[in-house]
């Protein structure tokens, strides 16, 4: 589309969105609905302690998180469908002395802290997304650092396949050990804690390292493409 | 115009989405296009985010420290769904327009209709 | 104080929106949006938003851009 066409459509568009935009509840105030609903219910209802985030994303929106891990899932599949075709990789650019030292330095490090934000999720800012974000971003950094060979050295060879599907497979699991223990799939039995606690547990290490491997194979297949 | 100025912050973010839209509709590159759309997409994050925000309130997180008023934390459970769900259909994105690379050559729209 | 913060934030962030939408180079337009990510984040977590400032730090700031780096070194050879 001709640019000045372009920009004529959206200056004429501004003028009701912000016109909608004027007439939305002043944000920021308390009385709004969305405060005065679910989300007042939930926290004065939900868990005692903790990150309220990541108690919704695992249990209030279980069932919704559950959809998620599969589309980005079905997303790697579609990918590596589309890039099938190889062709021989690439030599890695020797990358600059200080760019390779400092990446070397800091790798364990961030990859310390990407497993504490996965375990940690349930008290402080953090959880299986963001901590998969987290991962796959550093075996991302190394590829494109010290070239994808190095990058697919680092994810684990064998059990890779069964890995990348993580998530879904512990929130089956979760599901189906919640069905047993409560009735309904998905439930989390609050009254045996440790069991409750461990199908947390399950299910972030599964969405955070199964999403840490599916960005990571994202990565190789644009790069094998 | 005052209740506008005192919804800024949603103002912002329309204009964020119009940025985005812009760049979809008048770039001729295929990538920038994919930057448009993503643009777009953290346009309507920031959004839903700014919604659930409440003056002088702290994060929904609780403990023996914490005091209400919190923000509503599912716009932030959805935005974080959301927010990973992009990436993938970012990538999936990426893959097809290295797919009409390599049987057109290159990513100009102009120069695709060309050889269409 | 808070105000002015978060006036300054939006600015900046509409700027490196446009200065995204008006780069000609795409791997400058890359690194821009990486910017971008990275304004959003933080006005996240001033909008007490923690969860989700973490997650576009490491996504809008590290894995996309890295993914569009590698289409476009990819593609302009």
């Amino acid at each position: 589309m001709n640019p000045r066409l372009a920009a004529a459509f959206v200056t004429g568009l501004a003028v009701p969105m912000l016109a909608a935009m004027a007439a939305l509840p002043r944000h920021g105030s308390p009385d709004q609905p969305i405060h005065t609903h679910v989300a007042r219910e939930y926290i004065e209802s939900g868990p005692e302690t903790g990150n309220l985030v990541t108690a919704i994303l695992l249990d209030y929106r279980g069932m919704d998180t559950f959809g998620e891990v599969v589309v980005i899932f079905v997303g790697l599949v579609a990918v590596l469908v589309l890039a099938r075709h190889r062709e021989p990789a690439l030599p890695a650019a020797s990358p600059s002395p200080i760019v390779a030292f400092i990446v070397r330095l800091v790798t364990p490090f961030i990859a310390l802290f990407g497993f504490h934000v996965i375990l940690s999720g349930l008290e402080v800012p953090g959880g299986g997304l963001q901590g998969a974000a987290i991962l796959g971003g550093l075996v991302i950094l190394n590829g494109f650092v010290f070239g994808p060979q190095h990058a697919r050295s680092l994810l684990p060879g064998r059990l890779l396949p069964w890995l990348q599907g993580a998530g879904p497979l512990a929130f089956l699991a979760a599901g189906i050990v919640g069905g047993i223990a409560t009735g309904f799939a998905l439930g989390y039995p609050t009254h045996l804690p440790l069991l409750h606690e461990a199908m947390l547990m399950g299910v972030e290490l599964g969405i955070g390292i199964g999403g840490a491997l599916i960005f990571s194979r994202l990565y190789l297949a644009l790069e094998d493409a | 115009m005052t209740p506008l100025l005192e919804n800024l912050d949603y103002a912002a973010t329309v204009v964020l989405l119009l940025i985005g839209l812009w760049t979809v509709l008048a770039d001729s590159n295929l990538l920038k296009k994919l930057m448009g759309l993503n643009i777009m997409e953290t346009a309507v994050f920031a959004f839903i985010v700014t919604s659930g925000m409440i003056e002088g309130g702290a994060a929904p997180i609780l403990g023996p420290d914490a005091a209400p008023p919190f923000m509503a934390p599912i716009p932030h459970a959805l935005v974080l769904t959301g927010i990973v769900v992009a990436v993938s259909t970012t990538a999936l994105a990426l893959a097809l327009l290295l797919r009409v690379h390599r049987e057109f050559g290159t990513l100009e729209i102009d120069e695709l209709r060309k050889r269409w | 104080m808070s105000e002015l913060f978060d006036v300054v934030l939006l600015t900046l962030l509409i700027l490196t929106a446009l200065a995204v939408a008006r780069a000609r180079d795409l791997a400058a337009a890359a690194i821009l949006f990486a910017a971008y990510s990275l304004m959003l984040c933080l006005l996240w977590l001033h909008r007490g938003a923690p969860d989700v400032a973490l997650t576009e730090a490491a996504v809008g700031a590290g894995v996309t851009t890295l993914l569009f780096l590698v289409v476009i070194a990819r593609t302009s050879r």
